[in-house]
């Protein structure tokens, strides 16, 4: 299998005024186009980015942008929320009756560590211009083996089973300088019914191929009867400044979402200009046939979204 | 039926105990009741840089004489929680069960979010000697849903009808005032049959006197064919010895579903004793013999520490 790649899809420079990064980017198919929502970020304070969810539309025949970025409209946070400061990432798939859901991971800062995160679930019936939520917490946070960093969510269905891909923290430790680094690994829950799906397990799926892991930012796809999951992995330490310990792409699969099968090979797209020094945070979509993958390039998100194409 | 209050007085205060973990308050009084002794379960709290830091710990009644000190542990019973857990910045409140020869502990454990002050989530710790306890989880088992988006605290852990029983706050909202940030918080219900899996009640109990009430420690008791509930209640604002100071309310269930409130049933009142004059909070009910008790803190919310009183049945009036 290769990958042919498309390269930038969408740079900074489209952005609003105040904002940078286009992170965390996953594609929706509609009759005439192709909507790409992702999370944005604006400094509110000194040192102090939120993160909030917008879309932009592509053209359905050669992916080239179609509309200004729109930032959507979810309800404001209440104080002590979840996701009091910001959203990342956004995470929108299609519910069984072809309305959007998402499932984003809200942020809020805390003492002792840099952040806690949880999962929230919100529903659009415009197509995702605006949302709601059945209430204001979230829908999935830290429970019994996973104690903290419950985030990275991603929903299909696979046969008669929801399907409920997430990562959950599993310790923070200092670095040399004393800066505590979370570690977090992939899991996965299912039922018949999604209101039914817990976390909680602290079961880690995706096999681990170093030592001291982090794999982040599960996408699942239903394709040809199985599931195949794209994410990304690095190293606890040393990850933001050198590109060898930073993010790479993975890829998985599973005949019933319990048991995995990782071959990185599977997605081995070649690195120029705007991901050389790391590619995260992918999702993939099916267009007329064909299986396309979006990702982040350099500076997590700062360079913009990428895109490949399977060759297959 | 109608209880009436008579006070024992004032039992132990941080002063009375020296080991060094001791901090400035005896706050959140749990008693377990055991063959030889009356062991009651508190937190204590020092000051972490700005922060007050709570650790639980136990001292031991006798059993003749509830307000006799005859025991009390040399060290915290539960250790802070792994970096980043929901417990790493200390335990308040902390309930203990004993069945057949385990003690289970449920507790309030606390992080600090920038946002507002703290959260809280309830986790669960076993202890065969009920001196000191493990954790059943890293994380906790009653922490955030859509229903409930903060602070789920000040656990009573109970056994009734064959199920674990949590009753617990759960956070309604953070209420702003010129001076700081409080939250208003609800007494709520869950239970278990295996200490795992947990189903949420999903209502509040109590009806509350005033919008922002706050209510915690409710907890629970059967007597006399029917489930009676003690609990503390505050308004959010001045409560610290002010006008919305803690008082201790009283509701009443046959099902442990549908609960009326009627605080006269107990009027439990302050004074006339200085350590509670103000404020009277945090019950806990336990029977010796034939005999019904209620553990309690006075002024600051545990600053003056925890008396007894004594809970006697009134013969309804017809």
């Amino acid at each position: 299998m290769t990958w042919s790649k498309l390269g930038k899809l969408l740079g900074p420079e489209l952005l609003p005024f105040g904002y940078s990064h286009l992170t965390g980017p996953v594609g929706i198919t509609m009759p005439d186009r192709v909507r790409i929502f992702f999370t944005s970020r604006r400094v509110q304070a000194p040192n102090f980015r939120i993160s909030e969810p917008f879309f932009v539309d592509l053209s359905i025949d050669d992916l080239s942008v179609i509309s200004e970025p729109v930032k959507v409209r979810v309800p404001n946070p209440q104080l002590g929320s979840y996701r009091i400061h910001g959203i990342f990432p956004f995470s929108v798939a299609k519910s069984r009756d072809g309305s959007l859901v998402a499932l984003p991971t809200g942020w809020r800062r805390q003492r002792g560590v840099d952040v806690e995160t949880a999962i929230g679930q919100m529903h659009s019936l415009d197509f995702g211009e605006s949302w709601f939520e059945t209430g204001p917490g979230p829908r999935f946070s830290a429970l019994k083996n996973e104690p903290h960093l419950v985030c990275d969510a991603s929903y299909v269905q696979f046969g008669s089973e929801q399907i409920l891909a997430y990562t959950f923290g599993v310790d923070w430790k200092k670095s040399l300088e004393g800066n505590p680094e979370r570690r977090y690994l992939i899991s996965v829950a299912k039922n018949k019914y999604f209101d039914l799906i817990a976390n909680g397990s602290g079961t880690a799926v995706v096999p681990q191929v170093m030592e001291d892991e982090v794999q982040a930012h599960p996408h699942l796809l239903q394709r040809n009867g199985r599931l195949e999951m794209v994410f990304c992995y690095r190293r606890r330490f040393d990850f933001r400044e050198n590109a060898k310990s930073s993010y790479k792409l993975g890829f998985a699969t599973s005949e019933d979402a319990i048991n995995w099968i990782r071959n990185d090979d599977l997605i081995s797209i070649p690195r120029s200009v705007g991901d050389e020094e790391m590619q995260a945070y992918p999702s993939q979509f099916e267009l007329n046939g064909k299986v396309i993958v979006l990702y982040n390039g350099d500076k997590f998100g700062g360079s913009g979204i990428f895109a490949a194409v399977k060759e297959c | 039926m109608a209880f009436r209050i008579e006070k024992m007085g004032l039992v132990a205060s941080a002063a009375d105990f020296n080991p060094g973990w001791i901090g400035s308050h005896l706050q959140a009084p749990n008693v377990v009741v055991l063959e030889d002794r009356i062991r009651i379960y508190f937190t204590t709290r020092t000051r972490d840089g700005v922060f007050f830091h709570s650790r639980p710990g136990f001292f031991d009644l006798a059993l003749g004489d509830p307000t006799k000190i005859i025991g009390f542990s040399e060290k915290p019973c539960l250790d802070d929680g792994e970096l980043g857990n929901f417990d790493m910045f200390g335990i308040y409140p902390a309930s203990v069960l004993k069945i057949d020869s385990f003690f289970i502990m449920a507790y309030g454990g606390w992080t600090r979010p920038q946002d507002v002050g703290f959260d809280v989530s309830i986790g669960l710790a076993r202890s065969s000697s009920g001196d000191h306890f493990v954790r059943d989880f890293p994380g906790p088992v009653l922490g955030k849903t859509m229903e409930e988006p903060f602070i789920q605290s000040s656990p009573k852990l109970r056994f009734y009808e064959g199920l674990f029983r949590i009753f617990y706050i759960s956070g309604k909202s953070w209420v702003e005032s010129p001076q700081r940030q409080e939250p208003s918080y609800r007494i709520r219900a869950s239970c278990s049959e295996d200490l795992v899996s947990w189903t949420r009640h999903g209502k509040d109990l109590i009806p509350a006197l005033t919008p922002n009430e706050s209510q915690a420690s409710p907890d629970v008791f059967f007597f006399q064919g029917k489930y009676h509930m003690l609990f503390c209640f505050r308004g959010a604002n001045d409560y610290l010895g002010g006008r919305g100071s803690y008082r201790i309310g009283y509701a009443s269930s046959y099902d442990l579903v549908a609960w009326v409130r009627d605080d006269e049933k107990v009027n439990f009142p302050v004074g006339p004793d200085s350590w509670d004059s103000e404020m009277v909070a945090y019950p806990s009910v336990f029977q010796v013999g034939l005999s019904w008790f209620v553990a309690y803190v006075g002024n600051g919310v545990g600053e003056t520490g925890i008396g007894i009183a004594r809970l006697e049945v009134q013969r309804d009036v017809v």
